[in-house]
């Protein structure tokens, strides 16, 4: 913990009360379940890509990224980090327009709406609801964790304490401004990002000495270090590479941004634009990372508790107090746009599609779904509290569980037109077993999988590899069958 | 037939191997047999996209991609193998971290550039359906 500073409590106040005020806004224009979950399908290209990647950048990405960073090296960003910007291209190409013409279709305001869509089935809706739940939750936690770092270094207070005020902030314009609420901080709190990362790439690399004294710096302690794949194993970037660039193109809060753009000129730049922002804030990782490690192997860099506060203590002990301030208010920025977004996926699918899969409907949805949001939002805190472990490692929890179920079923589902209901549910329900059984199995020593290899890109390999086996597979649960009575049931595929 | 209606089985059949076999390099902890196979998978993936697919040059782009890709990999791989403690600077980078920085990362970037070059607007029949 260090010594608060009035200077850097100004201006993360000035962001705090930004959001706030945009918050307020959005609720205003907040009428219709439509507004609170696609944001009134309104939504154009630069607020659509900006928002898509900062919710992709969460507190995982630039504090957890930074502190992988400073203590192994470079292979969070070649297997992470790089690797999502590819997603970014393939979830344009995969199912970009299919998305938005699917969100014409009619009231398709989830991936649950999609599933029941694609695949005329109401289980498929209810196992992705809970799919998403599952994963909002894991992945809610993590933004809360990482909150509490944020806020205890900046106002001086214990992580607990600051995690909480700092998810009340989120929740004053979450609940009331949804999806609204959510894109436009978002679109505010990326170019935040994105400015600050590249000119603190530039003073953190003056502070280590220049790029080549920090290379060698720490190429001195260990040659892997200066490598892109670094102190990690092999296999664990190429784990990461799958996870995350096939991975990226199933997650929620990506896909629903494809349902609320107002046309499809919109997409034509989004992915170039989303994934440029993505590798600007890969820049602070970088900087302030490899900086950081060449000066703790100089000995210059105070000892920290836990390698995710990497990135706040070099900020506040090595650049002037204004510059600090901006980057606590981008990494704040990189969790609460995180945050508000799985908080709306998350209500979604609680007030809409779990009990729609069981053949109810909810009556004032708008409502409820304002009550689900306050409810994730505690039961978030609660789950962080209680598996608390490092901020990355949770982050790739929540990413593996949505990449493993949503995979299959909802991307490869809708350019696939074999794929078959059985196979989709099959895959996410297995998916969910393989994630749960090996995250939760390795908090109590069960730990099948060789060393290195990440359960979540094990998971969606296979979860992948079971639907295109069920679904070419010959009879009743297999492609030709099930194909050929959706075709003639629907009259067109939304699969082709 | 229309360039959409082109079967994709083959290239799910594809899929479905190219996957099989980076779960097998994960249970092994073979890198390279997660690696590749999963650089193949997006191309793969890159094809039975119907951008791709409602194009005429259809094959020519993941293949380029997919190629550039594996150049990339491939280089980094035997930079790598060659000598793991390659020497000297480039750029003030590592030689294998500046191949990295400056030969793969634009090819990733590119899959995302390549998305907007073969952009077309879809027909009124297409904005319209229900």
């Amino acid at each position: 913990m260090f010594q608060t500073n009035p200077t850097i409590i100004a201006i993360v106040a000035a962001y705090l009360l930004a959001t706030v005020l945009i918050g307020v806004w959005a609720t205003r224009r907040t009428k219709s379940v439509s507004d609170y979950l696609v944001a009134g399908r309104n939504l154009g290209m630069f607020v659509m890509s900006i928002a898509v990647f900062a919710s992709i950048q969460s507190g995982f990405g630039v504090l957890g990224g930074t502190g992988m960073t400073f203590s192994d090296g470079l292979g969070f960003v070649t297997g992470i980090g790089l690797a999502a910007v590819l997603g970014f291209g393939l979830a344009w190409f995969l199912v970009g327009k299919r998305m938005w013409r699917l969100a014409r279709s009619g009231e398709v305001y989830t991936l649950g709406d999609v599933a029941e869509r694609r695949y005329r089935s109401p289980a498929a809706r209810g196992w992705i609801a809970i799919a998403i739940v599952l994963g909002v939750i894991g992945y809610l936690g993590t933004q809360v964790q990482a909150m509490g770092v944020v806020m205890g270094s900046i106002f001086g207070i214990d992580t607990h304490t600051g995690a909480v005020i700092g998810l009340g902030i989120l929740a004053l314009y979450a609940i009331g401004g949804g999806t609204i609420a959510a894109v436009y901080t978002d679109a505010f709190q990326g170019v935040l990002m994105i400015v600050v990362s590249v000119v603190i790439f530039v003073g953190a690399v003056r502070v280590g000495g220049g790029l080549s004294e920090i290379t060698t710096t720490v190429q001195s302690a260990d040659p892997a270090l200066g490598t892109p794949f670094g102190a990690f194993p092999a296999v664990t970037i190429a784990c990461w590479i799958l996870l995350f660039a096939v991975g990226a193109a199933a997650q929620p809060q990506l896909l629903t941004k494809f349902l609320m753009i107002r046309s499809t000129k919109e997409l034509k730049w989004g992915a170039v634009t989303a994934g440029l922002a993505y590798v600007a804030t890969m820049f602070l990782v970088v900087g302030v990372g490899l900086s950081a490690l060449a000066l703790s192997i100089d000995g210059e860099f105070p000892a920290v508790a836990s390698e995710d506060e990497a990135l706040t203590v070099f900020m506040t002990e090595y650049t002037p107090a204004i510059f600090a301030g901006l980057v606590m208010a981008a990494i704040l920025s990189a969790i609460m746009s995180t945050g508000d977004a799985f908080a709306t996926l998350g209500a979604a699918s609680l007030v809409r599609d779990l009990p729609r899969a069981f053949g109810k409907r909810v009556r004032n949805e708008l409502l409820w779904s304002r009550v689900a949001v306050a409810a994730l939002l505690v039961a978030s805190v609660l789950f962080a509290l209680y598996l608390d472990t490092l901020v990355a490692l949770l982050g790739v929890f929540g990413w593996g569980t949505f990449a493993a179920a949503i995979f299959p079923a909802i991307v490869l589902g809708l350019v696939w037109s074999r794929g078959t209901k059985l196979a989709a549910i099959c895959s996410i329900v297995l998916s969910l077993a393989i994630n749960f059984v090996l995250e939760i199995g390795s908090l109590y020593g069960f730990t099948p999988l060789p060393d290195g290899v990440i359960n979540g890109a094990f998971a969606l390999a296979l979860s992948t590899v079971i639907y295109l086996a069920v679904s070419l597979l010959p009879g009743r649960g297999g492609a030709r069958a099930q194909h050929q009575d959706a075709e003639r049931e629907r009259g067109h595929s939304y699969a082709t | 037939m229309r360039r959409h209606d082109r079967p994709t089985d083959p290239l799910a059949y594809a899929l479905l191997i190219l996957l099989a076999l980076a779960v097998a390099g994960m249970l092994t902890a073979d890198w390279r047999l997660v690696l590749y196979p999963t650089l193949l998978a997006v191309g793969v993936l890159l094809a039975m996209s119907r951008p791709v697919r409602d194009r005429r040059l259809a094959v020519a782009l993941p293949t380029v991609l997919t190629i550039l890709l594996l150049a990339g990999y491939g280089a980094l791989d035997a930079l790598s193998v060659s000598d793991p403690e390659v020497t000297g600077l480039v750029l003030g980078l590592a030689p294998t971290t500046a191949l990295y920085f400056f030969g793969i990362t634009p090819v990733i970037l590119l899959v995302a550039l390549a998305y907007a070059a073969t952009f077309t607007e879809p027909e009124e029949q297409e904005r319209t359906v229900a």
